[in-house]
């Protein structure tokens, strides 16, 4: 009868044979997996198991790719197989949608890249989606960010592209997603209260919501 | 009209076009007479200048290092100062800051500002003449530089203007026969000595004894 809980359950629940094959994932896990290697998953899962027949629990920060994840539990009853229960991020990041202003979003990168390039040598590579329409976004707090991910960068790759599929919610409204990946040694991590960032080893990615009408938000 | 030669003003060339068409808040400082002014009102060409009242138009504040507050909310102004802003105050009031170098790290452009200056100059004191200014004056960078530019341009041509003006100048002030002469001693033989280097050669254009011309040189201390 629990089944039914676990199988809807918000954070993804594998559980391993021996051998490392999934006898069993809930609708969360299958997600997940289907942006993570289960391989890097078991081993994290054999590297973390409690040593002795139970359950282990850590809250600490874990992180798959540019999943992020507030701890784990992991845990096995006999030597045939080990389940590992991943405890989602429930912060609710919240993007404050103020002083937003008609931009041509390539063109403020442009703008970021000559100004980085006026302080220190920096070589950009860029690949902008030439279908983003110009958005309503915090120019000064973009910018700001950029000039900040650029700092002491020796090579820096850029492109731009609209997330097919994906939106973001944000006072009521729906609005497609425009990710900015930034590839670059990630020297800092970043907080900001405009843009969400995601941090992995290969840089950053920043998504901008897509508000093309000024109206469409009523705080602005 | 932006003159860049350089590939230093270049990039801030295109900066200041992107700014202009972005209308992003900035903060130009450099030392005096880089030409700050000059850029903010390149980047915002319809701004009031110290304004003292809120206005629509766009807003260039000069000295803005001097007196770093707003009264009122702009959200495009250009602010201009000698010195760098520290972080905080830059974050709050502007997108970023852009420092203008001095002209000696640019030196490439100085030849076309001597141009610019002297076209200018022509047509302000409606004069037809060609100048041509060997060491350029960098000390106050573009208003030394234009300074120079006008006073060559309004030296006396002639030897007549020349002893005119020393004529005009003698109507006022002057001091004894002895002294006068020295002076215009001394002067002759700096300039002749910056012309041809050695006595001997002076001696000889000047047809004097080179003893003599030695003798009168240390005396004067030229």
């Amino acid at each position: 009868m629990f089944e039914f809980w676990i199988e809807y359950d918000i954070n993804p629940l594998i559980i391993f044979n021996q051998k490392g094959n999934i006898i069993y994932c809930n609708q969360e896990a299958e997600v997940f997996l289907s942006y993570i290697n289960k391989k890097e998953v078991f081993d994290f899962t054999i590297k973390n198991a409690p040593k002795e027949k139970g359950i282990k629990t850590d809250f600490k920060k874990i992180q798959f790719k540019d999943l992020e994840f507030n701890g784990f539990s992991i845990g096995y009853q006999n030597d045939n197989q080990i389940g590992i229960r991943l405890l989602i991020n429930t912060n609710v990041h919240s993007i404050r949608l103020e002083e937003l202003e008609k931009v041509d979003l390539s063109m403020l990168l442009n703008f970021a890249i000559e100004y980085i390039n006026l302080k220190q040598n920096t070589s950009f590579k860029v690949y902008y989606d030439p279908s983003i329409p110009e958005i309503y976004l915090n120019k000064k707090a973009f910018l700001n960010l950029l000039f900040d991910i650029f700092e002491n960068q020796k090579e820096v790759f850029i492109q731009t592209k609209i997330n097919i599929g994906e939106y973001i919610k944000l006072n009521e409204q729906k609005y497609p997603i425009i990710s900015v990946i930034i590839k670059c040694t990630p020297l800092k991590h970043f907080n900001n209260n405009f843009f969400e960032i995601k941090t992995n080893e290969s840089g950053y990615i920043i998504q901008i919501p897509l508000i093309k009408e000024e109206n469409e938000n009523h705080n602005t | 009209m932006f003159l860049a030669k350089s590939e230093y003003l270049k990039k801030i060339k295109n900066l200041a076009d992107m700014a202009r068409e972005l209308q992003l808040s900035i903060y130009i400082w450099g030392e005096k007479g880089v030409g700050k002014s000059f850029l903010a009102r390149y980047i915002a060409p319809n701004a009031v200048i110290n304004p003292l009242n809120a206005t629509i138009n766009p807003v260039i504040i000069e000295d803005f290092d001097k007196n770093p507050s707003l009264e009122f909310k702009i959200n495009f102004f250009i602010a201009t100062g000698t010195k760098p802003l520290n972080k905080d105050l830059l974050k709050k009031y502007f997108t970023m800051d852009i420092e203008l170098k001095p002209l000696k790290d640019h030196p490439e452009d100085i030849e076309n500002f001597i141009k610019l200056f002297q076209k200018e100059a022509k047509k302000t004191l409606k004069i037809e003449k060609e100048i041509n200014i060997q060491s350029p004056d960098i000390s106050e960078n573009l208003n030394s530089l234009k300074r120079q530019v006008y006073q060559h341009l309004l030296y006396p041509s002639s030897k007549k203007e020349t002893l005119q003006l020393l004529y005009e100048y003698y109507l006022h002030n002057h001091k004894t026969y002895e002294e006068e002469l020295k002076d215009f001693e001394k002067t002759l033989f700096s300039a002749m000595r910056q012309k041809y280097g050695s006595k001997l050669r002076i001696s000889e254009k000047l047809k004097i004894n080179r003893v003599t011309l030695t003798k009168k040189m240390k005396a004067l201390n030229v």
